[in-house]
């Protein structure tokens, strides 16, 4: 009898009718060789099977924008009090109706500015 | 199921997107050339819609892919050909780390190797079949080919990857 071949493959992928399917795994059961060359293209099959299904880059289709991040919570706390802190230089302390708490860093760089006298002079400030 | 209706251009590029990226970096191992052609695909798709008649879907947009394909592999066999970046690879390299092998093994780079080593009629039938999961049927009409064709092409793509893997 004629070994099964290329039956092999369409039986793991489910191509045969059920007359073809009993026939060839009639075959299988006293067949070594078909037995051996049926778990060789089955682990092939397998490895391509289990490569992963890579992302498209994004913005490569429409509509779907991978990738794309929208700010967290932390991440607006954080914004906002790198705003606050550049305000507050830019402001400065002491101006009417305003208070600001700064950090170290903050009130660091504000005691270089106030001691500038270049800025102190822009500012309007009398030494 | 009945005939499907005609998908719109934004629903295929939605649904579909990301196999034809699969089966165009699996052919080519390139991300690039798999970029441009989804690229040209979905472009095709869309002048293709107008035109198309409810049929099997996944036979015509396959079609269109390859199509796509091989007219880019035609395009570039007339440019000068651009050494692959590996062609020097293993020159004065030492073993990999442990852990580089793992990491290889886990994302298939292996299986991608060989996969580029087994002639194009083979690669197609197995990457069809096993990454885009395509039934024979649906094959035998993209590629243009009778049934036992494709049958005999995944069987024998299979046993050669088997070779080349182990």
């Amino acid at each position: 009898m004629t070994h099964l071949g290329d039956l092999l493959s369409a039986l793991l992928d489910g191509e045969l009718d059920s007359g073809a399917r009993r026939r060839t795994e009639a075959h299988l059961a006293g067949c070594e060789s078909c037995r051996l060359e049926l778990a060789r293209v089955e682990s092939a099959r397998g490895a391509l099977r289990r490569l992963p299904m890579l992302e498209t880059p994004p913005g490569l289709i429409p509509g779907v924008r991978r990738g794309r991040r929208f700010l967290s919570p932390a991440r607006v706390s954080a914004i906002a009090a790198m705003a606050a802190l550049v305000a507050a230089l830019v402001i400065g302390p002491g101006a009417p109706g305003t208070a600001f708490q700064l950090d170290d860093l903050g009130d660091q760089h504000d005691a270089r500015v106030v001691g500038d006298p270049g800025i102190a002079t822009f500012r309007g400030d009398r030494p | 199921m009945g005939e499907d209706p005609t998908p719109s251009w934004e629903e295929v590029a939605r649904h579909h997107g990301r196999k034809i990226y699969n089966f165009a970096y699996r052919l080519t191992g390139n991300p690039d050339d798999a970029r441009d052609l989804v690229q040209d695909v979905l472009l095709r798709v869309r002048r293709g819609l107008e035109s198309y008649t409810p049929q099997s879907f996944d036979g015509w947009l396959w079609r269109i892919t390859r199509n796509a394909f091989l007219d880019e592999v035609r395009r570039r066999k007339r440019r000068p050909s651009v050494p692959l970046p590996d062609d020097d690879r293993g020159l004065g390299e030492s073993s990999p780390a442990p852990e580089d092998v793992l990491a290889s093994i886990r994302l298939g780079e292996d299986v991608q190797r060989a996969l580029l080593q087994i002639p194009f009629e083979f690669r197609e039938a197995v990457v069809l079949c096993d990454i885009v999961g395509l039934a024979y049927e649906e094959i035998a009409e993209a590629v243009g080919i009778p049934i036992g064709t494709v049958r005999s092409r995944i069987h024998r793509g299979r046993a050669m990857l088997r070779e080349l893997l182990s």
